[in-house]
């Protein structure tokens, strides 16, 4: 038995020490592809935010606060570090790594909304997260939404198992062997941002017989309340304020959650009981307007553009006082 | 749990260690933790059977006790014959009830009347096929005396749901391994060597052979309209080595499993294509469920006693029931009876046991004769195999007739990867050169070559990483 298990014990450390040198490879050459994947990850770790503004949210943020107009409004440097598809509970990923930076910017927004307390129990595009797992920044939130995910971290090479593509980029990165054609991608956003290119078509109505009351649950809300809580503490701890904006909907999705009143003076109720601040532009007008939409839940790139502006006045008062 | 799940390899080691260090040696305790894990393994595909598994499992054995007590012919005759009846009637009703009540129905829609009567919604409990056969030959074993019944009830359900062969087999004796449940077992390295390297070479042949052939085959079959000929002829050899490498995989898994627990399975598989004839097909393939119906059925028929006609009905009994055996459907039936056409030549000229050593068991290169007779074997399970994985018998049918009617047209639409074909290949060299051992994944134990034989090992891991094919419920699960 001694020298079977002795056996397997080094057979499995060999197994394990040549997945890991395999693994590593991959992380290594896809954390030096800069795309739309992994681009703003790159300038995460590579200590490149050193943005006096950082725009932190779901793709509500990703894809409706743009850098571009922030830095020419008011001046200062701005990143936008909206996660597609991310709920509070995955933001964190963003806002722990942008902590563990030297250069800590002087303001966050930090663009919160109704869907974005609502919790996910898978990963959502997983991969974009796969060559940062190592990090405990990253592991740690996500390892919450998903259980399984320390097979990942800790069982090399699995996290890349059943993705090709990236086994197969990570490696030509890493060695420096030019990309197929379908394998290159570019970074096409602008310091983070995304604009949507398209004008939703149809006026939403079927919207209007949707309750969305239990799409967030009491307990949800409270998850996120503590998650808040837990963010404006770690950033106060740096002396970086920090702004909560809710961002407008499409107004008939706006009319369709029925505990909506109750998000939003729980969203005051944190900005209050922190030091912090709330806006609240979800009422504002823009969200009538069909044709500034891509969808209900995302403006295009129009709408981001008037939305930004609106918001740059407040940026504007805001650093005046 | 399947073999290639996630769960079964944080389970194995669990119950591994369970097995051996808490034991202390003590054949009670190891049998205790057998049973444990065997119903919490099968508890993981529904736990809702394991009422299921136990009841026959208990019924058999108490059946076994009065027929080894009665005296009386008669008696034990009526015995067994109930332990045929509930067995027979549970599969019977779990896996055959709804196929014939549809069957009655056309039968009647087809004379211009209708029959009254639905199908229910019956669930097929996993391994009800292998474990009801189990317990079949035990009661009938004991009927005929060749066995002593079991009075230990422990040693008879670890029998009867041992985890590793309990969903998908092979289809363990009783005089083979109860006998092992009765003593303690004693950890032996090479055993459990070979145990682990038998799991290895299963999991490549599920995963990489296997799974990678099913996405081929099941393109093909579902749209075999659209396919040219070779592409249909590339199809049925996909679905001959997913067949292959998925069944034989499992039971190298499910034989490695229990080398590692100090239990010897039979051997299920020994390298089937390698035949050169069906009789020596059926020889190596599923040897477990063959030597059933041999010893069971064919048998107790008459077996190669009487007139030629007579053995003519008893082979054609004998290959529609396993044809039936494998599932609710005609295209099992057919598949039977066309090895049964295959068959009854061979049987009459009394060349079944022609070929009864392995291929070229003295050196390596066959003579071209040989080659030439796998070949024509392979040619004719691949036919076989088209009746068996179509859904209806119009299917294989059509499938075939595509397949011929442009065969001197060469080309293909379905640009299926040289990888796949590479890896089946590999799979025959590593058979071949080891035919004749128990199976196909063996190095010379030369001190030397550890470092290769350790490369070869992670190579074939690296093979199961790199081409793990769309994950496939093993087949032999629904039967």
């Amino acid at each position: 038995m001694k020298l079977f298990l002795i056996k397997i014990f080094v057979f499995s450390s060999t197994l394990w020490m040549c997945g890991f040198a395999y693994q590593s490879i991959i992380d290594r050459g896809l954390q030096q592809n800069y795309n739309d994947t992994y681009g703003d990850w790159i300038e995460v770790y590579n200590q490149r935010i050193n943005h006096d503004i950082v725009i932190l949210g779901s793709s509500r943020a990703w894809v409706q606060v743009n850098p571009k107009i922030i830095e020419k409004q008011t001046n200062k440097s701005c990143y936008n570090l909206g996660l597609d598809g991310a709920r509070l509970q995955m933001q964190k990923t963003v806002w722990r790594s942008l902590l563990k930076q030297k250069n800590k910017p002087k303001l966050i927004i930090q663009v919160v909304d109704y869907f974005a307390l609502n919790t996910r129990s898978n990963l959502y595009w997983k991969e974009r997260f796969l060559p940062y797992l190592n990090y405990q920044e990253v592991y740690g939130p996500l390892s919450v939404i998903d259980s399984s995910l320390w097979i990942d971290r800790y069982l090399p090479p699995l996290r890349y198992h059943g993705y090709d593509d990236l086994n197969s980029i990570g490696w030509k990165t890493f060695f420096g062997i030019k990309l197929d054609s379908n394998e290159k991608a570019k970074y096409t956003k602008y310091k983070g941002f995304k604009a949507v290119n398209k004008i939703m078509e149809e006026e939403p109505v079927f919207l209007d017989s949707l309750q969305f009351e239990t799409h967030v649950n009491a307990e949800q809300i409270a998850f996120g309340k503590n998650v808040l809580h837990e963010m404006i503490a770690a950033f106060k701890k740096e002396n970086i304020p920090v702004i909560l904006v809710y961002l407008p909907n499409h107004h008939r999705l706006r009319k369709s959650i029925k505990n909506r009143k109750l998000v939003v003076q729980m969203f005051q109720d944190v900005a209050d009981s922190t030091g912090s601040y709330f806006w609240d532009m979800s009422k504002d007008s823009l969200s009538n307007c069909l044709d500034l939409y891509a969808d209900p839940l995302h403006m295009n790139s129009a709408g981001a553009d008037l939305i930004t502006l609106k918001l740059c006045d407040r940026i504007n008062n805001f650093v005046k006082n | 749990m399947a073999f290639n799940s996630f769960e079964f390899a944080l389970f194995l080691p669990v119950v591994f260690a369970m097995y051996w260090f808490l034991s202390f040696r003590k054949k009670i305790i190891q049998n205790i933790i057998l049973l444990l894990a065997s119903y919490l393994f099968y508890a993981f595909w529904d736990w809702r059977f394991l009422g299921l598994i136990f009841g026959s499992s208990i019924i058999d054995y108490f059946l076994a006790l009065f027929i080894a007590k009665k005296n009386k012919k008669a008696t034990k005759r009526l015995l067994v014959g109930t332990s045929i009846a509930i067995n027979l009637g549970l599969l019977g009703f779990f896996k055959y009830f709804n196929f014939f009540v549809e069957s009655f129905q056309e039968v009647f829609t087809l004379f211009g009347s209708s029959l009254g009567g639905s199908t229910l919604n019956i669930i097929l409990p996993v391994g009800i096929s292998f474990y009801t056969f189990q317990t079949l030959s035990y009661t009938i074993d004991i009927y005929r005396g060749k066995i002593k019944a079991e009075k230990n009830p422990l040693n008879f359900l670890v029998f009867v749901s041992f985890f590793p062969q309990l969903v998908a087999g092979p289809i363990e004796r009783a005089t083979n391994l109860l006998p092992q449940f009765q003593k303690e077992r004693t950890f032996q390295y090479n055993h459990a060597r070979s145990g682990m390297q038998q799991i290895l070479w299963g999991l490549f042949k599920k995963i990489v052979i296997a799974d990678n052939c099913a996405h081929w085959a099941n393109e093909m079959f579902s749209n075999y309209g659209s396919f040219t000929s070779w592409d249909l002829v590339m199809g049925s050899i996909f679905f001959s080595f997913q067949i292959y490498g998925d069944f034989s995989g499992y039971s190298d898994i499910a034989i490695g499993t229990s080398k590692l627990f100090g239990i010897n399975l039979k051997k299920n598989f020994s390298f089937p294509y390698f035949s050169r004839d069906i009789a020596e097909f059926w020889r190596r393939w599923h040897i477990s469920l063959t030597t059933w119906f041999r010893d069971y059925l064919y048998i107790p028929l008459g077996g190669n006693r009487g007139s030629k006609w007579r053995q003519v009905i008893n082979v054609s009994i004998v290959f529609l029931i396993s044809g039936f055996w494998h599932g609710a459907n005609w295209t099992f039936l057919a598949w039977g009876l066309f090895n049964a056409i295959l068959f009854i030549p061979i049987l009459l000229f009394k060349l079944n046991r022609t070929h009864l050593e392995p291929i070229t068991h003295q050196g390596i290169i066959s003579s071209l004769r040989d080659v030439a007779l796998v070949i024509f074997t392979y040619f004719l399970v691949l036919h076989g195999w088209i009746l068996f994985r179509s859904d209806t018998i119009f299917d294989a049918i059509k499938y075939t007739e595509r397949m011929y009617n442009r065969i001197f047209e060469w080309g293909f639409y379905s640009g299926f990867g040289i990888d796949i074909l590479i890896f089946i290949l590999i799979m025959l060299c590593f058979e071949w050169f080891n035919r004749k051992k128990d199976f196909g994944l063996h190095f010379p134990r030369i001190n030397w070559l550890l470092p290769f034989r350790w490369l070869a090992y992670l190579g074939i891991i690296a093979s199961i990483y790199s081409y793990t094919g769309e994950p496939q419920v093993f087949l032999y699960f629904q039967f």
